[in-house]
């Protein structure tokens, strides 16, 4: 029983920082401009050449 | 810069099947590679700027170039655009864009920011329509506007804002999925035999507290809503939606406080409402994204003007204009108030609000109506006769106030989310009798209740319907159309009747010469002349003459002297003989409108025509075989109305001319009786286009019209249009199918209920399967390959 008690707090504990990331991802408004982002490997690829 | 990846333009043996920038499918009077002359300058740009890169970043088709984009606009509203951390070294500044739509769009913009020095970072946000930029002070930022608004772009003070509530509900959805997911683990783990012990008692207790939690964050979004349609005493769908969350949560509630696991249905309202608030995003998504494509408008107070004071122009607000003030009106400028001509000559059009389709020659002390336009290549200065406030622009760039209804309140959907919350109580309260009194145990039939208002889900209005407006929409888009409004396709089902609006909308706002045999058998000589006399002059017959030589490759002859004489045209003299382009009494003895003429004698008889849009014919003649009436409301002379009526097919009984905004307003507000479409571009088709069922317009460069109507259309052509009524048809079918299979799932799952043979496993099974199942039946019946497309 004790180890299912540490058990489900690890859990509570990933899921809700789970939950924050998802949360200060939305804050970051990442995903209005995602077709940005794509393109920052293409500047990597500039750099290098 | 990579290897050039160019669209690949389906090449036929006729030349290419789609537009070489834009990629959409061309017709066959469409010649040289593109569908539009806009995007043949794009492509020719973006080669010119090696930014070929482009087409292989974007996906997908592009947007047609609706605007030649030669002109440098202006950009007076710019100071607003600073925001409040500038330093002097350093400018941020938050601005609207119009036209970006894919990575590609995205790339340009970067590309060619980071070309000048002084760029620090630009922010790109094509969801919203929004760039945010940081640059020092030796950024050339005008130029860079302007380079990028030649692209097709177009830039605004920043007045859109992020949606707070799509956020909030991205963030619900994202969780609420979380949380079914999770708990449909739990529960399957006590499904396949998990009935006593620790695990069962946390696995149990973890569902309920998830479960509820998930009624927690997704429940309220059906819950205002119910309510606030309650309030006004509206039943549409989200108040079945929060009945079944509400009961179903209630009954499994119940059933865990008092151990009965037989009647605990917790990942079914989990599920119910993770499905519930995905199709509510995909909703809002869609409009959301369509509605930011364009940039806001802000009705008057977005109209800037140029005031003279002491000798310095300054740029003001139009609404500050006052009796008396001395305005400077510069090409393509607009002509805020009634106002007196205090330049010797101006060509003046004011197509925008009376759609007389031809520009007017006006000399000094002529009246120039509010809302006309400089035609011209040249300023000229107006003495405002009137105040902004009585200007009719007020009337007439006013927002609409229209009510919107949002798709989940139409129609079908509200008729049967009435019948949907009466049938599901009955049905509960029914079995609850029926067991009660053939057992006695008000237990076993407070679980047969339960049951029944778990297994009763509005899932074919909740995520089906949703599903199938987005995948319509996204077919519209394709093609050029946009949506605005949540209502859109239920109005649209029940047009019979379109009336369209002439200049800017059947045709293209631009004039034709058509090669007469008079023009065809001019020598090379005279010919070239034409061309010469025609290319001196900004007029718009002018520019159509040289359109109609272009094919037979004129020479310019460059040391003449041509002279305007304002009013009446251009003259030149060559080899001893007077030649002449202008009005016909001035230029010959003979002739009519306007004549090329050789010492007084009429060479050519030049009659230029309006250009009807490509598919105008086509499409008027398609809607008209598949039964819809079409009407033509313009407010251009009876003459030209009649001749454009002909020529497209409309009998001259459904052509009214000269018609002002009123007029078109009160004609329709008399025979529209919720069957007509309205499809209009200029100002004096803003009254219209609120008094009509549904409107739409092609007229992007303004943003006040596209904002007062239900769509608009991103390309030249009119088919998007004939396509949209397709679609509205195609998805009234496939929601009332939806809402039979509903309903015959509804019947399978209540009478199992009835029947006491329902169990939570069952419910886990069934509910999920009767969506996947109808989401399924959506997608392939609105996939392009379906034949509910096909009129």
């Amino acid at each position: 029983m004790e180890v299912l008690i540490l058990l489900i707090f690890v859990s509570l504990i990933l899921a809700g920082t789970g939950v924050a990331f998802f949360a200060w991802n939305l804050r970051q408004k990442s995903h209005e401009h995602g077709d940005r982002l794509a393109l920052l490997p293409l500047d990597l690829d500039n750099d290098e050449s | 810069m990579n290897a050039v990846a160019l669209t690949p333009a389906l090449e036929t043996s006729n030349g290419p099947t789609a537009c070489l920038h834009c990629a959409l499918p061309m017709t066959a009077d469409m010649r040289g590679g593109f569908c539009c002359h806009g995007c043949e300058a794009v492509y020719s740009l973006l080669h010119d700027g090696e930014l070929e890169r482009y087409y292989s970043l974007r996906s997908g088709p592009g947007t047609p170039i609706t605007d030649r984009p030669d002109a440098s606009r202006d950009l007076s509203w710019l100071s607003e655009a600073y925001q409040d951390d500038c330093t002097e070294t350093q400018k941020h500044l938050l601005l609207d864009i119009q036209g970006i739509h894919c990575s590609g769009c995205v790339w340009v913009l970067e590309k060619t920011f980071k070309r000048h020095s002084g760029a620090l970072k630009l922010i790109t946000n094509p969801a919203l329509g929004k760039v945010e930029l940081w640059v020092t002070s030796e950024f050339p930022l005008q130029e860079w506007l302007h380079a990028v608004e030649r692209f097709g772009y177009r830039f605004g003070p920043s007045l859109k804002s992020s949606d707070s509530t799509t956020d909030s509900l991205l963030l619900r959805v994202g969780v609420s999925i979380a949380i079914a997911l999770n708990v449909m683990v739990l529960s399957a783990a006590l499904y396949l035999g998990l009935e006593s012990g620790p695990l069962y008692d946390v696995f149990r207790a973890l569902s309920y507290g998830l479960a509820s939690l998930s009624v927690v964050i997704g429940g309220p979004v059906f819950f205002r809503s119910a309510i606030a349609g309650l309030r006004s005493r509206v039943l549409h769908l989200d108040v079945p939606i929060s009945v079944g969350i509400v009961l179903a949560f209630a009954g499994s509630s119940w059933a865990f406080w008092t151990g009965r696991d037989s009647a605990l249905y917790l990942d079914s309202v989990s599920v119910f409402i993770a499905l519930m608030l995905l199709g509510r995003y995909l909703q809002e998504r869609v409009l959301n994204a369509n509605r930011n494509r364009l940039l806001a408008s802000e009705g008057t107070e977005g109209l800037r003007s140029k005031r003279l004071e002491a000798g310095r122009v300054t740029t003001i607000k139009s609404s500050d204009i006052l009796l008396g003030d001395e305005l400077l009106i510069a090409p393509g400028d607009l002509v805020p108030v009634a106002a007196t001509l205090h330049s010797t000559r101006a060509l003046v059009s004011t197509d925008w609000i009376t759609g007389e389709s031809r520009a007017t020659n006006l000399e000094e002390g002529a009246s120039l109506k509010a809302g006309s336009f400089n035609a011209g290549d040249q300023s000229f200065q107006a003495i405002a006769t009137a105040n902004f406030e009585s200007s009719p622009l007020q009337a007439l760039l006013r927002p609409s106030a229209r009510t919107e209804i949002a798709a989940h309140e139409t129609g079908l959907v509200r008729v049967i989310s009435s019948y949907y919350v009466a049938g599901v109580l009955l049905a509960a309260v029914g079995g609850f009798a029926a067991w009660f009194l053939a057992t006695g145990s008000a237990v076993q039939a407070l679980e047969v209740a339960t049951a029944v208002l778990v297994v009763s889900c509005p899932c074919a209005f909740g995520i089906a319907t949703p599903l199938a407006h987005e995948l319509v929409q996204a077919r519209l888009r394709a093609k050029g159309l946009y949506v605005r409004s949540g209502d859109f396709f239920h109005k649209l089902s029940n047009v019979r009747r379109v009336v369209f609006d002439k200049t800017g909308t059947l045709t293209s706002g631009q004039l034709t010469v058509p090669m007469s045999p008079g023009l065809a058998t001019l020598s090379s000589e005279e010919t070239n002349m034409l061309f010469t006399l025609a290319t001196h002059s900004s007029h718009p017959v002018s520019s159509a003459i040289q359109r109609a030589l272009d094919p037979q490759s004129p020479t310019l002859l460059a040391p003449l002297c041509v002279t305007e004489i304002p009013g009446k045209g251009m003259e030149c003299r060559k080899n001893g003989s007077l030649y002449r382009l202008g009005k016909a009494r001035w230029a010959s003895e003979s002739g009519e409108g306007t004549v090329f003429s050789k010492d007084g004698v009429c060479l050519v008889n030049i009659e230029p025509h309006e250009e009807a849009r490509n598919d105008a014919h086509s499409e008027l003649k398609a809607l008209g075989n598949e039964g819809y009436d079409i009407f033509l409301l313009s407010g251009d002379t009876p003459d030209r109305v009649a001749r454009m009526a002909d020529d497209l097919g409309i009998p001259q009984t459904r052509a009214l001319a000269t018609q002002s905004p009123t007029d078109k307003q009160h004609w329709l507000s008399e025979n529209d009786h919720g069957d007509m479409l309205f499809i209009g571009d200029g100002i004096n088709d803003s009254l219209a286009a609120q008094a009509a069922s549904v409107s739409g317009t092609p007229a992007l460069d303004r943003p006040f019209m596209a904002s007062n109507c239900d769509f608009y259309l991103g390309t030249n052509q009119l088919a998007p249009i004939r396509d949209a009524l397709h679609a509205a048809t195609a998805l009234t079918h496939v929601v009332r199918r939806n809402l039979a299979f509903a309903l015959a799932y509804n019947a399978l799952a209540i009478s199992l209920a009835w029947a006491g043979l329902m169990r939570p496993w069952l419910a886990a099974i069934l509910m999920p399967s009767s969506s996947i199942l109808i989401v399924l039946a959506t997608t392939v019946s609105l996939s392009p390959r379906s034949t509910r497309w096909k009129s």
